[in-house]
């Protein structure tokens, strides 16, 4: 354990074309193990903040460190070793519909590299630990919504990644298949994961008192601590 | 490793499979491609042995004024020989030549006749192109019967040399446009194949596969396309040329055309079809693939 934030933004700026500002003077640290919720309307900027950690989008100036090392450093070439120290679960869940749910995670690990052998091995341990296994031969469109984020989660986990971010996770879901996909999030938090989650839906938030980055125009405009357990 | 590459393959020949039609556009121009350009190709070649071995044939007659003088003549040929495009210049003293006349006739048909034939060169020239400059250069000369002057088979040489011009046209215009098209085929059979796997392709990205593995299944697909275009157009370069030489056979004394070299053929074309697909596809993907 250090002391060294594990995400850590220091005054980032992102521009886009037509000088629309998407970030503006970010400063924030996240520390290994955090459950953090990036809150917002829609333009305030999380989408930027989420896709300048993952690398889709470059900041303009700053500093961005996932565990020390510049985000911007990585180029074409070789952001794909910063991806697979994450894991990605986009608002659209991205599961690919003529595959079943086994073979969306199969697919993503052969991807990657993994031999048939570790496949085989490896996608029942994950579909078990994201509650996903009884489903496991069902086509995408054969789930319910939570358990199509759920195939998301179990698919942004073959890397064992120690940081997980997700947008907008319970944007498209029931009151209760969003409890579903947090109650999961919040037990890989126990388990030792940084969560990083981008969200509008304010009573999943208040519900779960974890810590708020809110944004606006770009800006932190709050960053509330998590509540006490 | 080879786990790896039966990924790899798969999701090559999956992007095939479910492009089917622009795959069977994609290899059917590039192999008309190919088979035009190996067509011309082997035909200029060819051409080009023929003309090389014609060119010693094509030779120039040079006719002096009457009365010129030995050291006329010398000045004439040394001139000659200075002419670019002149390989070799023989003297042909009009005596001699009278000589090889009289003993084509009865002695009775050329008894009391004076020799009436000029000094003469045998012009062979080192490159057939040049026949026409050498030509008015070897007329511009002094001492050169203004009549006679310079004769040689000008229709001949201009007929090979319209022939080649002509393939010459066909591989670049006819070849050109259709190597474009067959580019444009290729392109676009692989930016569908991109369409069509572009949710493969955004889990590939968010998981973290490398940019190798999410390349190279669209790179080994215009491999493909242009490989087995190269293969077909040399089958069909076979069976064409088969073809014509069992119709001139029948029609006429032909001798034969030259055997088609099927495997210096399949290879080169095979070569440069893969070269072809892979340069095309990689064009195609340098856009869309951006991580």
């Amino acid at each position: 354990m250090t002391d060294r934030p594990y995400v850590e933004f220091r005054d980032v700026h992102v521009s886009y074309p037509g000088q629309v500002q998407g970030l503006d003077g970010v400063t924030l640290q996240i520390g290994r193990g955090e459950f953090v919720f990036i809150v917002g309307r829609t333009g305030a900027g999380k989408s930027t903040l989420i896709k300048v950690l993952t690398r889709e989008v470059r900041h303009t100036s700053g500093e961005v460190r996932i565990d020390g090392q510049e985000v911007g450093d990585y180029n074409d070439r070789t952001v794909f070793r910063l991806r697979r120290q994450m894991g990605i679960v986009p608002q659209d869940f991205a599961l690919l519909p003529n595959k079943r749910v086994w073979e969306n995670v199969a697919y993503a690990m052969r991807a990657v590299g993994h031999t048939k052998r570790e496949v085989r091995r490896e996608v029942p341990a994950i579909l078990e630990q994201v509650q996903i296994a009884h489903r496991a031969d069902a086509l995408p469109h054969q789930l319910s919504g939570g358990e199509q984020q759920r195939v998301a989660i179990g698919r942004a986990l073959i890397n064992k990644p120690p940081l997980l971010i997700a947008d907008e996770p319970t944007g498209n879901l029931d009151p209760d298949h969003s409890a579903e996909v947090m109650d999961l999030l919040v037990k890989l938090n126990l388990e030792g994961m940084t969560i990083l989650i981008a969200s509008h839906d304010m009573p999943v938030v208040e519900r779960y008192g974890r810590r708020v980055i809110r944004l606006d125009h770009g800006k932190i405009v709050e960053d509330s601590l998590a509540r006490p357990d | 490793m080879l786990d790896r590459i039966s990924f790899i393959l798969g999701e090559a020949f999956e992007a095939i499979r479910r492009n089917l039609t622009m795959t069977y556009a994609a290899i059917a121009t590039v192999a008309l491609t190919l088979f035009l350009f190996g067509g011309v190709g082997y035909s200029y070649f060819h051409l080009n042995k023929l003309s090389e071995s014609l060119t010693g044939k094509f030779e120039m007659r040079a006719y002096m004024v009457d009365g010129a003088k030995i050291p006329q003549v010398q000045a004439t040929a040394k001139a000659i020989r200075e002419i670019p495009g002149v390989a070799v210049v023989n003297w042909i003293p009009k005596d001699r030549a009278w000589e090889r006349e009289k003993a084509k006739y009865k002695p009775e048909v050329t008894d009391g006749i004076e020799n009436p034939l000029p000094e003469a060169f045998k012009i062979i020239l080192s490159d057939l192109k040049k026949a026409d400059s050498v030509a008015a250069s070897v007329r511009a000369l002094p001492n050169l019967d203004p009549e006679r002057g310079v004769e040689y088979l000008r229709d001949e040489q201009r007929l090979l040399e319209q022939t080649r011009s002509f393939l010459n046209w066909l591989a670049t215009g006819l070849g050109g446009l259709l190597l474009l098209t067959s580019g444009i085929l290729i392109y676009n059979a692989i930016r569908l194949a991109v369409f069509s796997r572009r949710r493969e392709a955004r889990v590939m990205m968010l998981v973290g596969a490398s940019r190798f593995s999410v390349r190279v299944p669209y790179l080994i697909e215009g491999f493909i396309y242009g490989t087995v275009g190269g293969i077909l157009a040399t089958g069909m370069l076979y069976a064409a040329q088969r073809a014509i030489e069992s119709r001139l056979l029948d029609q006429t004394a032909f001798a034969g055309l030259p055997p088609f070299p099927i495997l210096p053929g399949l290879a080169l074309l095979s070569i440069v079809g893969a070269v072809y697909g892979l340069v095309c596809s990689y064009i195609a993907i340098l856009v869309p693939m951006k991580p």
